[in-house]
């Protein structure tokens, strides 16, 4: 067990020494942020000394040893943009995010998981096929036309909500449906699948046979077990809803991680566009692990089996 | 003595019923919201970004001479009047008396000269750094300042001082105390507002200052017509979203795109222009001198009539009314002309739509079945419509038969294949009024400048003069020639004449004029409806 988990944290470790890697020579693909940074009457004089100012006038190798050095040490370097510390600028905003992400995820899951059963339990039927089209319409509308949409709605028309920005529960909302509507047909089958799974057990039979009710054996009984598999693709999804909440933000004008990438890739502020691709891949990873953990927790023989094939 | 008590009555009452409306004229209350596309970098220390582009700086600093939002013409700032000798060696700012920052120490020229030696710091972002190291700022005494050149002369830069339109003033006594950064948190500048909160890429918030009555910029106005005492400037990537947000009372300006115009002009708000913001046009690169590396004769822009052909297949007035709905109108003059700024002939019209004419001057030309041109498309700052209009432009071509090879680029990956004159082809580009332009000109025409845009012994010649030349009217004069030489050439092809648009909310603004060509400004100056 001690083996397996060594060696899994050993596996993120180098994963995030590669990204650390990828991102640093992808983000200097995409050009000089000189070119951005100055305005076009600047001339080579200034380009100079901003290039020795940010350290960019130095060989690529050794600028990636530098950052590396400082980032094991948690100093991730200065943006470009605003010159203060990228960690910072985007630890700021992660909270926005993480609200967001959060809420858009309770969302999925509460829309998600009781169409999912009901479709399970009334299986070809017209109420299973309305679940599955009521999911499938969230992956169906592009985020950005579903978010303009409520705006109109529930914010110009109806005047229940405000339209943008984050601030107290009631800009939640809008933000929240539709980022997470987007994610209830990959829970909703997940959990259609693994209930019908689970309603053919002995033991929901057996429950049945007791003469319980039927909404307590599928709603306790059925429905307990069958959250296993979604919920550990579920914490993949919720990093996936941080990371991807781009659009969401942009539509809102919601101030999170999400506004900051789009700002500092047209910006090329490499520092910032690294701290994030680090931080989205140490959750990536970390969730990973976590799943990995709670497999073990489930199953304890998959932790033997992985150690017995590594002797073997 | 009834009568008596009844006219003091009357008169009390008449005064209870002014007297609050005279208040009410001069109340500085209430909360401002601008909804904008960005909030640029949010430093609040100029020295930390592009201070000219700073939306919300010039509520909080000021600078030593003003422009005219209209004409653009330079006006007394913090700086009084000023002058430039005869030799073109020294420029002199006699400075205002009694001009305070926000913390009430008075603003004077050991301010000037420490906001200049900040600016042009090596990691500053300021546009012009290297022109301001050409000089060495001398405190004269305390309200005075000379800009003295290192060597040679300051002839050739901007006689309107429009250098100094972004210079925002910074006091020096805050500054040493609390440094480059400490100076981002807690700015202070002299203008009617001071930075009151700031949430990361959400919103800048500024309050009036307490004496506003006493400041000398906005002291006498506001009194008249009162002033937000709030301002909050929200950033609201989408347009679609600045609507809705302007709708339902979210905010009380916002900035527009042409095709959201008439929903806001339907739903009763106002729309405010910029006048004759900016010309979107098309550029040729090629046209260069033939001792250039890359120079081809072959290619078929580089005749005049050839030009002249793809100028007359635009249909101007179409682009304005259906691209633009209606926003923008037909316009003349080369790149960086426009109309009450240096160089600006009223006699150029814009070219008449004539694909018949286009077509024989092509055949004339040796083209009778067209030619393809590799035509670059990006988008740039407040201009996002650029790559669009290339494809309307492409259509138009197309029907003289010339054939327009659209490649989707990025700005920043263009300008350096511009100043290696790496690329031969045409863009859709946009140029915007300057106060005096001779700047950019030497970049777009100069065969030394950056962008290759008409290289021509003439044109060297002309811009080389204009450089060492300090009397007025003969700039005037060389200007005029040079724009006429470009006009006749057919060396870009302008289109529409466009307008920054944005939409107001008249319950709550009364009037506001942004400067023209400038990202919307004066938001001091907006007149609350109340």
């Amino acid at each position: 067990m001690r083996r397996f988990l060594l060696s899994r944290i050993l596996q993120a470790l180098v994963t995030l020494w590669l990204l650390t890697m990828v991102a640093f020579v992808m983000t200097r693909l995409t050009g000089d942020p000189l070119d951005v940074l100055l305005d076009a009457r600047a001339t080579e004089d200034d380009r100079k000394a901003m290039a020795s100012v940010l350290g960019l006038d130095r060989p690529l190798p050794v600028q990636y040893a530098i950052y590396l050095g400082h980032a094991v040490l948690g100093n991730f370097g200065d943006s470009f943009k605003t010159r203060r510390p990228a960690l910072t600028m985007v630890m700021e905003r992660l909270p926005l995010t993480l609200e967001l992400g959060t809420t858009a995820f309770l969302v999925s899951l509460v829309i998600a998981v009781p169409i999912g059963v009901i479709s399970a339990v009334r299986r070809d039927t017209s109420v299973d096929v309305l679940g599955k089209v009521i999911a499938l319409l969230g992956q169906s509308f592009p985020t950005f036309w579903l978010g303009l949409m409520l705006i109109l709605l529930f914010a110009v028309t109806l005047e229940w909500l405000p339209a943008s920005g984050a601030g107290g529960p009631a800009h939640l909302v809008l933000p929240s449906i539709t980022l997470g509507w987007f994610t209830v047909a990959g829970i909703m089958r997940l959990v259609r699948s693994a209930m019908l799974d689970t309603l053919g057990q002995e033991y929901v039979v057996t429950a049945r046979a007791k003469g319980l009710r039927e909404s307590g054996v599928v709603w306790k009984h059925a429905l307990r077990n069958a959250l296993i598999p979604p919920l550990t693709y579920a914490g993949l999804i919720f990093v996936g809803l941080l990371a991807g909440a781009v659009v969401t933000e942009t539509v809102y004008a919601w101030p999170g991680v999400g506004q900051l990438v789009i700002e500092s890739v047209a910006f090329r502020d490499f520092p910032v566009i690294q701290v994030i691709l680090l931080l989205f891949g140490v959750m990536y990873v970390g969730m990973n692990l976590v799943i990995d953990l709670l497999y073990i927790w489930i199953d304890p023989r998959i932790g033997l089996a992985e150690t017995t094939v590594r002797r073997g | 003595m009834a009568k008596t008590t009844r006219h003091i009555a009357c008169v009390l009452a008449v005064m209870l019923l002014v007297a609050p409306a005279a208040v009410e004229a001069a109340d500085v209350g209430g909360t401002l919201t601008v909804a904008y596309a960005t909030l640029f970098d949010e430093n609040m220390n100029p020295l930390l970004g592009p201070a000219p582009s700073k939306v919300f700086y010039d509520v909080m600093y000021e600078y030593l001479v003003y422009n005219d939002p209209l004409t653009l013409k330079a006006e007394p700032g913090l700086a009084e009047r000023w002058s430039m000798s005869d030799d073109g060696k020294r420029w002199v700012f006699f400075l205002r008396k009694g001009v305070t920052f926000t913390d009430g120490t008075e603003l004077t020229a050991e301010d000037v000269k420490f906001s200049l030696e900040l600016l042009v710091r090596k990691e500053s972002r300021w546009p012009f750094r290297s022109t301001f190291l050409r000089t060495e700022p001398k405190v004269l005494d305390r309200h005075t300042i000379a800009f003295d050149a290192r060597e040679g002369s300051l002839a050739d830069l901007d006689q309107s001082f429009a250098y100094f339109l972004g210079l925002p003033i910074v006091s020096k006594a805050h500054y040493d105390k609390v440094g480059d950064k400490g100076y981002d948190e807690r700015p202070i500048g002299s203008g009617p507002y001071k930075l009151k909160a700031k949430r990361a890429g959400d919103a800048v918030t500024f309050e009036a200052r307490a004496d506003w009555r006493q400041h000398w910029r906005v002291g006498a106005e506001w009194a008249r017509h009162g002033a937000f005492k709030e301002i909050i400037f929200r950033k609201i990537p989408e347009v679609a979203t600045r609507v809705a947000v302007l709708r339902t009372g979210g905010a009380d300006i916002a900035e527009l795109t042409p095709e959201v115009m008439r929903e806001v002009e339907r739903a009763k708000f106002q729309i405010v222009r910029s006048p004759d913001s900016y010309v979107p046009l098309v550029t040729f690169h090629g046209i260069w001198l033939p001792s250039k590396p890359g120079y081809d004769a072959s290619l078929p822009w580089l005749k005049k009539d050839v030009r002249q052909a793809l100028s007359l297949a635009l249909n101007r007035k179409e682009i304005g009314d259906k691209f633009y709905f209606g926003a923008a109108a037909p316009t003349a003059g080369p790149h960086w002309f426009h109309p009450g700024t240096l160089g600006w002939n009223p006699a150029w019209k814009p070219d008449a739509y004539d694909p018949a004419r286009a077509k024989k001057l092509l055949a004339d030309a040796g083209y009778p079945n067209g030619f393809t041109i590799p035509v670059r498309l990006f988008t740039m700052p407040g201009t996002t419509e650029l790559p669009a209009l290339g494809e309307a432009v492409a259509g138009y071509w197309e029907k003289i038969g010339v054939r327009a090879d659209l490649i989707r680029t990025e700005w920043v990956v263009h300008r350096p294949d511009l100043v290696k004159r790496a690329f031969k082809g045409a863009t859709i580009y946009r140029g915007f009024p300057q106060v005096e332009p001779v700047t950019v000109w030497r970049l777009a025409y100069h065969s030394k400048g950056d962008f290759g845009e008409r290289e021509d012994p003439f044109v060297d010649s002309v811009l080389d003069t204009l450089a060492a030349t300090v009397n007025a009217k003969e700039r005037e004069a060389l200007a005029k020639k040079l724009g006429d030489f470009l006009v006749t050439d057919f060396a870009t092809l302008p289109m529409v004449s466009a307008s920054y648009l944005y939409g107001t909310n008249p319950k709550t603004v009364k009037a506001w004029q942004p400067t023209r060509g400038k990202y919307p400004d004066r938001f001091e100056w907006v007149v609350p409806a109340r």
